[in-house]
């Protein structure tokens, strides 16, 4: 469980890794090594807008947050439990050169795939997250006009993309109790009426 | 006619989880022959009766106890047991110091706390007891796994053995601590490994691998539960250094038998 730069967190850790990952990839005999390509998290209103998505660049995009739904009423000891959300992201790539392209496209699903998940080793401590926290990256299922509604509405020219689903980030509560607990208690009987003195 | 039911609660134990620090949320079997625990909503063990302090248990205000029943902090020694029967814990021993300090007012901010705060031994604030997962706990993905199968030169399991994992280059940096069970089977968890780290220039990074080696504290004798905090500062039994550096990476899993050999 996290706290409220959860996301944020998430988002930098996981871009970190992936950048960290491409720096020591040492590629086996005969092949030819990573074409260079850059890192960056973009925010909505840059997707939404005409500005082009750098070049030479692997690019997530969070488009849309929800509840999950399987932890939406789990809680343990509170009132209220944690907030559980899934984050659902888009991956695009750009490069010059197809190849360049489909090789940083076909390395970053490979490491998602091997590494499908987040945890204390890769993610950032500003969001405090849990030492045993483990948030999982999988496959999106976004139709083929779902991906095109995307697009449509991001003012730009359509390009290729890899949807996935990081979860679950839980967010939880950083506020103290108000009070102390209760240690002592009286309960007082009396037939006097008048008696005010617990 | 005026009747009173006064009660006092002596403190309260939180169980946490030594390795994630988190608090152990199933209920754990307390047990002890100088305290009662009562479990509450918070999955708190609050200790409601103590060997020595009868009446503070029937004290709403302790200005009133009579001066034969007033007893300074901290100045009473209980022990007790605690069982996961569920498994996924090792039993330990605790120690209570007890009665806890009844004071609510806050200390002043200082150096280590932005605002005011309880002292630890606040009556108002639960003691925290470590325990250990056992062998057959499922370890979160991204933690080393070091398993150590201890047992004596004869070969029989030795139970209660404290092994700890420590930086090769620095024996006071901990990684990780495990007990053994009755089959002499240690797990020793340790999470927050890094992958990568900066290489020789600013704009380098490099793989890394943490090197670490075993001590190995054998366990007081006749003991059948031991209080494994005891054992953390203790030295390594003499022939309990391993040789063998193990090169610990974040999910990695090693296995290493007690006593050592090459």
């Amino acid at each position: 469980m996290a706290n409220h730069l959860a996301i944020q967190s998430f988002c930098q850790s996981l871009v970190d890794y992936l950048s960290q990952r491409h720096a020591t990839f040492v590629p086996s005999v005969g092949v030819p090594a990573l074409p260079s390509t850059g890192f960056q998290v973009i925010s909505a209103s840059k997707f939404s807008s005409t500005e082009a998505i750098d070049n030479k660049m692997l690019t997530l995009y969070l488009h849309r947050v929800s509840i999950n739904n399987q932890l939406r009423n789990v809680r343990t000891g509170g009132i209220q439990g944690p907030l559980a959300l899934d984050l659902h992201f888009i991956l695009i790539v750009t490069a010059d050169k197809p190849e360049d392209e489909h090789a940083i496209f076909g390395w970053v699903m490979r490491e998602l795939h091997l590494h499908s998940y987040m945890d204390a080793s890769t993610l950032s401590d500003s969001a405090r997250w849990a030492v045993d926290e483990r948030i999982d990256i999988v496959p999106a299922e976004l139709t083929p006009d779902e991906t095109a509604n995307i697009w449509e509405a991001a003012n730009r020219g359509y390009l290729m993309s890899y949807p996935f689903i990081a979860r679950t980030v839980r967010i939880g509560a950083t506020t103290t109790p108000d009070g102390a607990p209760t240690v002592a208690s009286r309960f007082t009987f009396t037939d006097n009426l008048k008696e005010t003195v617990p | 006619m005026k009747e009173r039911l006064d009660r006092r609660v002596l403190g309260a134990i939180r169980w946490i989880d030594a390795v994630t620090l988190a608090p152990i949320a199933h209920p754990l079997k307390v047990s002890s022959n100088a305290l009662r625990f009562t479990r509450n909503l918070s999955g708190l063990s609050v200790v409601t009766l103590a060997d020595g302090l009868t009446a503070h248990t029937q004290t709403f205000d302790l200005n009133s106890l009579a001066p034969a029943d007033q007893v300074p902090t901290e100045s009473l020694s209980r022990e007790g047991e605690v069982e996961d029967p569920t498994g996924t814990y090792l039993p330990t021993r605790f120690t209570l110091l007890l009665p806890r300090n009844p004071s609510p007012d806050f200390l002043p901010p200082d150096v280590n706390h932005p605002e005011p705060y309880r002292p630890d031994n606040s009556l108002f604030l639960p003691v925290d007891v470590s325990l250990l997962p056992s062998p057959t706990a499922r370890v979160a993905s991204g933690f080393a796994e070091v398993r150590i199968q201890i047992s004596n030169p004869a070969g029989e399991p030795i139970r209660n053995a404290l092994a700890r994992v420590v930086s090769a280059t620095d024996a006071n940096d901990v990684l990780g601590y495990g007990l053994s069970d009755p089959r002499g089977e240690t797990l020793v968890a340790i999470p927050k490994l890094k992958h990568f780290a900066p290489g020789a220039t600013e704009a380098e990074v490099v793989s890394v691998v943490t090197d670490g080696r075993i001590e190995i504290v054998l366990p007081p004798a006749g003991q059948d539960i031991v209080d494994w905090t005891t054992l953390l500062t203790a030295p390594a039994a003499a022939d309990g250094i391993d040789s063998v550096v193990l090169k610990l990476k974040p999910s990695g899993r090693y296995s290493r038998r007690y006593p050592f050999t090459t």
